[in-house]
C-alpha cells in the first residue's frame, strides 16, 4: 500500500513537471526518473509511469495559455488560437474548458480501458510471434510514412538504428556483430544512455531557447465565471475529443501524438469560428489518448508509444514483466491511482495556476539547468551498476550531440528502429522456425 | 606541509594494503538478476569475516566479466552459472573463461531440465513417424543436439526454438505456438502445471520419471542436462581459501538463500556439504559434470 501511494504522488510530481516545463515529454522525463525507477517493482515502476502519463496533459495547457509556450507537443493547438482566445478575453474559460475537459476525458478513458483491457488479454491470438512480426513491421512504416521527414530521410533514420542496434553478440546465431573485440561493444550499445542522449539532452537545450522567450509577467487567472454554464456548452465538444482521442490513442507509434490535432481539425469544421469549443475538443482529446495507450502494454505488455518502450526497458532492466496475471491481480490500484491523480491534478491545475505560473518564472534559469546535471548524474549512476559508468556517459555524450545536431528532424524512426532491433531479429528467428 | 601529506597518504595506501582484505567479487547477471542477488548474500557474509567485498556486475556484459577476471590481480570470486552464461560458452571466444579444478570454490545451486507438453501433445504423439513438433529450448547447443538425436531416431521432424527467458518462453506457451518445452525451472509455470512428462535428474524430482526410460532406445547419458551455478577464485591463499568457505557456506545457509533454492526447486541436497571429504567429492563431481 506504501509503495501506490509514494509511486502515484512521485508519479503525479513527475506528471506536473512534464507538462510545465517546456520542451520536455513523457519520455525525457522518464529517463530523467531512471534512478528512482531502477530496482523498483513492477508495481511502482507502472503506477508512476500511468500516473505521469495520465496527468501531464493537465499543465501542458497551462504554460501554452498563459505564456504561449507549449507544455507538450500535444499542447500545439492551443497555442494555435491563443492569440483569438485572448482577444476575445477568453483564456479564463479556456484554462478551465482545457481542465474539467480533461478530467472528464480521463473518466471516460479508464471506463473503456477496464472494459476493453480484459477483452485484449484474452486474444492470446495478438501473443503469436508472426503478429508481433506484423506489428513491428506496420510501426516501422508507419515511422517512416508518418514522421515529420521526408520518407527517404525517415528511412536512413531507421537503418541507421538498425545498424546501431544490431552491434553485439547475438546469442541465438552465436555470432558477434561489429564489435571489434571490443568490449563493452559485446552487450550491443546500451539503449537508454543513447536515447536519452538523442532525446532528453537536446529537448533541455531547446527547452532553455524557450525558456529565454518567455514574458516577464504571468497572466492572472481567475474562477469567477459560470462555470456550469460553460460546461454545459462544451460537453459535447468534449465527448468527441473523449472518443476521438481515445480511438486515435490505440492506432501505434503514431496515436497519442496527433489526437489533438485530429480533435481539433474535426471541431474547426463542425463549430468554425467556436474557439473555446476547439479548445475542448483538444485537450480532450489528448487525456483520452494518453491513457488509451495503456491498453496494450496493460493488457499484452506491449508498447505502442517511445515512452513505453523505455519503460519496458527500465522493467526488463529490473528482471521484471508486465503480465496479464499482474494486472488481474493489483491493476485495480493502478486504476484507482490513475483516477485519484486525475482528480488531483485537475484540482491543482485550477488553484494553483497562479502560483506555479509565478515559480516557474523565477526559477526557468536553473530548471534545465538542473535537468541535464540529473540526466548525466543518472546516466553516471545507471552505468555505475553495470560497472560501465564512463562508456555510458562517452555514449550519452556522444549521442546528444548528435541529437542537438539532428534537433531539426524527427527521430523516431532511429528510435524504433534502435530500440526494436533485438525484439524484431529475435521475432524474425522464432517466425522461421516455427512457420517455415 | 609537504612531508606531512606524503606521510599522511603512505599510512593511507600503507593501511589499506595491509589490514583490509579486498576481495573483488565479479558477477555477469542482470544487476537485478539472481547472481547478482545471491552475490550481495555472500558477500555481507563475507564482511562478518572481515573482509571488504566489492560486487561488480557487467549486466550481461559477460566480454567485460572475462576481462575484468583475467586482469584481476587481488583475491578475486565469480559466481557464474554453466550453460547459462557466456563465460562457459567455449564457442563464445570473447567471453569464454578457461578454469583450473583447483579454482572451482563452491557450487552455490543445481537445477535440473525438464521436458513438459506445452499443449495438448503427449509423448506418445512427438513419437508418431513424420509427425512435425516445435519444441522450445535454451540458447545453448546440448538441447538442440539432443533434439536432434531424437528426430533422426524416431523419424519425426522437429522445429527447436531457442527462447532466452521466461519472459519470452509465457506468451509462445499462451499463444499455442509450441508443443513442447524441453528446459530448467518451467514445472511451476500455470500453463505447464500437469503437464510435464520427465526430467533428466536421477532422483525423483517433481514426482517426475527420469527421461532415460523415454529415451531408453538412445544412447544418450541426460545427467549432464543440468543448469549449474558455482563460485570460481583467483588469487587466493589456501588460509584465505578456507574462510571464504566457510563464509560463502553461511551465506548460502541463510534463509534468505533458501528461499530463493526453494521457490526456484533447486537442489540443495546434490549440493550441500558436512566435512572436507564431502566438499571435495562435490567440487570433482561438479568439474565432471561441467567439463566432462
Amino acid at each position: 500500500m506504501f509503495e501506490i501511494v509514494i509511486s502515484t504522488i512521485l508519479g503525479l510530481i513527475a506528471g506536473i513537471m512534464t507538462g510545465l516545463i517546456p520542451g520536455i515529454g513523457t519520455t525525457a522525463f522518464l529517463l530523467l526518473s531512471l534512478p528512482l525507477l531502477v530496482d523498483q517493482s513492477l508495481l511502482f515502476c507502472v503506477t508512476f509511469y500511468c500516473v505521469m502519463s495520465a496527468t501531464s496533459q493537465y499543465f501542458g495547457s497551462i504554460t501554452a495559455l498563459c505564456f504561449g509556450v507549449p507544455g507538450e507537443t500535444t499542447s500545439l493547438p492551443l497555442l494555435s488560437i491563443r492569440s483569438r482566445l485572448e482577444n476575445e478575453n477568453k483564456i479564463n474559460d479556456s484554462i478551465y474548458i482545457s481542465a474539467i475537459g480533461s478530467l472528464i476525458a480521463s473518466i471516460f478513458s479508464i471506463f473503456l480501458i477496464i472494459n476493453l483491457i480484459p477483452l485484449f488479454s484474452h486474444w492470446f491470438f495478438y501473443l503469436k510471434s508472426y503478429v508481433s512480426l506484423i506489428f513491428g513491421l506496420i510501426g516501422f512504416v508507419l515511422c517512416v510514412l508518418y514522421s515529420n521527414n521526408k520518407i527517404l530521410i525517415s528511412f536512413l533514420f531507421a537503418a541507421a538504428g538498425w545498424f546501431l542496434g544490431k552491434i553485439g553478440y547475438n546469442s541465438i546465431t552465436q555470432q558477434a556483430f561489429m564489435t571489434f573485440d571490443v568490449h563493452y561493444l559485446y552487450s550491443g550499445l546500451p539503449a537508454l544512455p543513447i536515447i536519452i542522449g538523442i532525446y532528453a539532452v537536446p529537448n533541455l537545450l531547446q527547452s532553455i531557447f524557450q525558456i529565454l522567450k518567455m514574458p516577464n509577467t504571468f497572466y492572472n487567472f481567475n474562477l469567477r465565471f459560470n462555470k456550469n454554464n460553460l460546461l454545459f456548452i462544451n460537453i459535447m465538444p468534449i465527448m468527441r475529443g473523449s472518443i476521438i482521442g481515445f480511438f486515435s490513442g490505440l492506432i501505434p507509434f503514431i496515436g497519442s501524438g496527433i489526437s489533438s490535432l485530429l480533435a481539433y481539425t474535426i471541431e474547426k469544421k463542425i463549430n468554425d469560428k467556436e474557439y473555446i469549443k476547439h479548445v475542448a475538443a483538444a485537450e480532450s482529446a489528448n487525456n483520452s489518448a494518453n491513457l488509451s495507450v495503456l491498453v496494450p502494454l496493460l493488457s499484452l505488455g506491449v508498447a505502442i508509444v517511445t515512452s513505453e518502450y523505455v519503460l519496458l526497458e527500465i522493467l526488463s532492466n529490473n528482471s521484471v514483466s508486465i503480465s496479464w496475471k499482474f494486472i488481474e491481480q493489483q491493476g485495480y490500484l493502478i486504476f484507482v491511482s490513475i483516477i485519484f491523480s486525475n482528480f488531483i491534478a485537475f484540482i491543482f491545475a485550477l488553484r494553483l495556476i497562479n502560483l506555479i505560473s509565478k515559480l516557474i518564472l523565477k526559477l526557468r534559469y536553473m530548471l534545465p539547468m538542473f535537468f541535464i546535471f540529473s540526466i548525466f548524474l543518472s546516466i553516471f549512476y545507471y552505468g555505475l551498476g553495470n560497472h560501465q559508468e564512463y562508456w555510458y556517459l562517452i555514449l550519452c555524450v556522444v549521442s546528444s550531440v548528435f541529437g542537438f545536431l539532428l534537433r531539426k528532424f524527427d527521430l523516431l524512426p532511429f528510435t524504433f528502429a534502435f530500440l526494436l532491433q533485438n525484439q524484431i531479429d529475435v521475432i524474425l528467428y522464432r517466425v522461421s522456425q516455427i512457420y517455415f | 606541509m609537504y612531508k606531512v601529506i606524503m606521510t599522511f597518504l603512505l599510512f593511507v595506501i600503507w593501511t589499506s594494503t595491509s589490514y583490509a582484505k579486498d576481495l573483488l567479487f565479479l558477477s555477469n547477471g542482470a544487476t537485478t538478476g539472481m547472481l547478482v542477488q545471491l552475490s550481495r548474500f555472500f558477500a555481507s557474509d563475507l564482511e562478518k569475516d572481515g573482509y571488504l567485498p566489492q560486487i561488480k556486475s557487467t549486466n550481461n556484459n559477460c566480454a567485460l566479466a572475462k576481462l575484468m577476471w583475467d586482469q584481476s590481480r587481488v583475491p578475486t570470486l565469480m559466481l557464474t552459472s554453466h550453460y547459462g552464461d557466456g563465460l562457459t560458452d567455449i564457442n563464445n571466444k570473447m567471453c569464454f573463461v578457461s578454469i583450473k579444478q583447483e579454482e572451482l570454490l563452491y557450487w552455490v545451486y543445481s537445477t535440473p531440465y525438464v521436458f513438459c507438453s506445452a499443449g495438448n501433445k503427449t509423448w506418445q504423439d512427438l513419437l508418431i513417424p513424420n509427425s512435425t513438433h516445435t519444441i522450445a529450448i535454451p540458447h545453448e547447443n546440448r538441447s538442440l543436439r539432443l533434439l536432434e538425436e531424437i528426430s533422426k531416431f524416431y523419424n519425426i521432424k522437429i522445429k527447436p526454438v531457442k527462447v532466452e527467458s521466461s519472459v519470452h518462453l509465457i506468451p509462445m506457451i499462451k499463444s499455442g505456438e509450441l508443443d513442447f518445452v524441453f528446459r530448467t525451472g518451467i514445472t511451476e509455470f500455470e500453463d505447464l502445471k500437469n503437464k510435464c512428462i520427465w526430467t533428466t535428474k536421477n532422483e525423483n524430482y517433481q514426482k517426475l520419471p527420469n527421461g532415460s526410460k523415454y529415451l531408453s532406445k538412445l544412447n544418450i547419458d541426460l545427467s549432464v542436462f543440468s543448469l549449474n551455478s558455482y563460485i570460481v577464485g583467483k588469487n587466493i591463499s589456501t588460509q584465505d581459501k578456507e574462510k571464504i568457505l566457510k563464509a560463502i557456506q553461511n551465506g548460502w545457509k541463510s534463509e534468505e538463500v533458501q528461499k530463493i533454492f526453494t521457490r526456484r526447486n533447486f537442489d540443495s541436497n546434490l549440493v550441500s556439504f558436512q566435512n572436507k571429504q564431502e566438499y571435495d567429492d562435490k567440487i570433482k563431481y561438479l568439474w565432471n559434470l561441467i567439463y566432462q
